[in-house]
């Protein structure tokens, strides 16, 4: 068996996060192709744990160590793409012109062929809707995966998402979800998630990174993590 | 004693400004252009910069400027014809149609159309996108939105206002000499003969650095304080306040320039 290439390494990381303390250090690997969820009560802990992990912020202590694959500017795409939890789309540009207008930016292909990926991609989405109208007109979901088709564009190694759920009901929540191991499997983008529904973890997820005042824990297996979560609350 | 704190205070608030405004198209402009030359086949910045011509120049040619250019033409140059040429010989009529109609109050009317038709506009929108995370979602995608919304504006404004008050001095030193000659006699037909070997090629270079200056100003002003909207909603209409005040302050601080 193919062992997956490490795209990110924490070595005793400490967020930088009003609220984390020393005793709370990350320790993990994340793969390629790996659908991470970072769990806890605590929001900002988190997502400064995305943050640090996706070099936003540095790490108060320890490191944060990435692949050279993921530093090399060389390629033509954005290695890391980072969709945070009050991002939107450009009120301004219809739903494609919003999809397509980061991938011009970077000047990642010649126009026709960004226009036929962006047509591609948004085929792909399990639902018909109207791309063309302003994201005024649209719902949640469509606005969600609209925001992950414009990242996507930039042909990402590593996706971080803040929230991913925030604001879709259950039925939408399953729909995105899928969709997002979707991309894992068939587009093999590393997804790192913070506060995703346990539904979903219990799905797809192949790492949980829980944060708990105790500390933060990394479980590579789910029924680990859900023992975990038994425990501590009987 | 707190009048002259006020006024020292103002003083020395606008001159930040204007330090910050000039650091910050010096900014744009550098990013822009290398933008553009490590992008040579890029076209999203072209056509950013066609649709702000197409929006600020020619949306606003016919109506507006045509409109205000008979009302100068009628108000301001014919009665100035009537009025000078029985003072003065055709040459300093002709002078002073020249200087303060064609080269002074239509750049001025100009921008000032520009800063309340599409300064204002650009100051809202840049604020509510910056008010509703749109920008910061894209800078995290690696956008610069400098390049992608500020230079494109820069660019097509200082276009527009030079094109737009080329059209506006003509249009309002035609209309003025037809008006003088139907209001008056048929004879002040004659000033578009003289007029044209009036023209100093020089003043019509500075014509052109200056209404440059203004669109740059107008355009960087919208932008500068749109984007310094953070937090709240109420923040735009704040900042689009200060956009068009330091818009006007600058073009006439400009155009005083010009005069020195």
């Amino acid at each position: 068996m193919n062992e997956k290439e490490i795209l990110i390494q924490a070595i005793s990381a400490v967020p930088n996060s009003e609220l984390s303390t020393l005793s709370q250090s990350l320790t993990c690997e994340i793969s390629a192709a790996d659908l991470v969820c970072i769990l806890g009560q605590r929001i900002n802990i988190l997502n400064a744990c995305l943050e640090m992990l996706a070099g936003i912020n540095e790490p108060y202590s320890g490191s944060i160590k990435y692949s050279d694959n993921l530093l090399d500017n060389s390629h033509d795409y954005l290695a890391i793409c980072y969709i945070y939890h009050n991002s939107t789309l450009l009120s301004i540009m219809n739903g494609v012109d919003n999809v397509k207008a980061p991938a011009l930016y970077h000047h990642l292909a010649p126009k026709n062929e960004i226009d036929r990926e962006a047509d591609i991609l948004l085929a792909e989405l399990e639902y018909e809707a109207d791309h063309r109208v302003l994201p005024a007109f649209m719902n949640m979901l469509q606005k969600r995966h609209l925001l992950i088709v414009r990242a996507i564009m930039l042909k990402p190694r590593v996706l971080f998402i803040e929230n991913p759920f925030m604001g879709l009901d259950s039925e939408q929540a399953l729909i995105f979800g899928n969709y997002l191991a979707e991309l894992v499997k068939k587009k093999n983008i590393t997804v790192i998630t913070s506060n995703a529904n346990l539904g979903f973890v219990q799905s797809y997820a192949d790492q949980i990174i829980y944060s708990s005042p105790a500390g933060i824990h990394v479980f590579k297996e789910k029924d680990d993590f859900f023992n975990h979560i038994q425990m501590t609350t009987t | 004693m707190k009048i002259l704190e006020l006024l020292g205070y103002t003083i020395r608030q606008f001159f930040v400004n204007f330090v910050d405004l000039v650091f910050f198209i010096v900014t744009v402009l550098r990013r822009g252009f290398s933008y553009l030359h490590k992008n040579k086949n890029s076209t999203l910045i072209k056509d950013a910069v066609v649709r702000e011509i197409i929006f600020d120049g020619v949306d606003s040619l016919i109506s507006i400027v045509l409109i205000l250019s008979i009302i100068i033409g009628f108000s301001v140059t014919a009665q100035l014809i009537i009025l000078l040429q029985s003072i003065g010989t055709e040459t300093e009529v002709i002078n002073i149609l020249i200087r303060y109609v064609a080269f002074e109050l239509s750049p001025l009317m100009t921008a000032i159309i520009l800063i309340c038709r599409n300064g204002s506009a650009m100051a809202i929108m840049t604020g509510y996108m910056s008010v509703n995370q749109e920008i910061k979602s894209l800078e995290l995608l690696g956008v610069d939105v400098l390049v992608l919304f500020a230079f494109p504006s820069l660019i097509g404004k200082a276009i527009s206002q030079v094109s737009l008050s080329c059209y506006f001095s003509v249009l309002s030193i035609t209309f003025g000499i037809l008006f003088s000659a139907a209001l008056g006699s048929s004879a002040n037909l004659k000033y578009f003969s003289i007029l044209i070997n009036s023209i100093e090629p020089m003043e019509l270079v500075y014509f052109l650095i200056k209404n440059m200056l203004f669109g740059l100003m107008i355009s960087a002003n919208a932008s500068f304080h749109g984007l310094h909207a953070k937090f709240s909603v109420t923040e735009v209409p704040q900042r689009t306040q200060k956009a068009i005040m330091h818009s006007i302050f600058s073009i006439f601080a400009i155009s005083a320039l010009f005069i020195l």
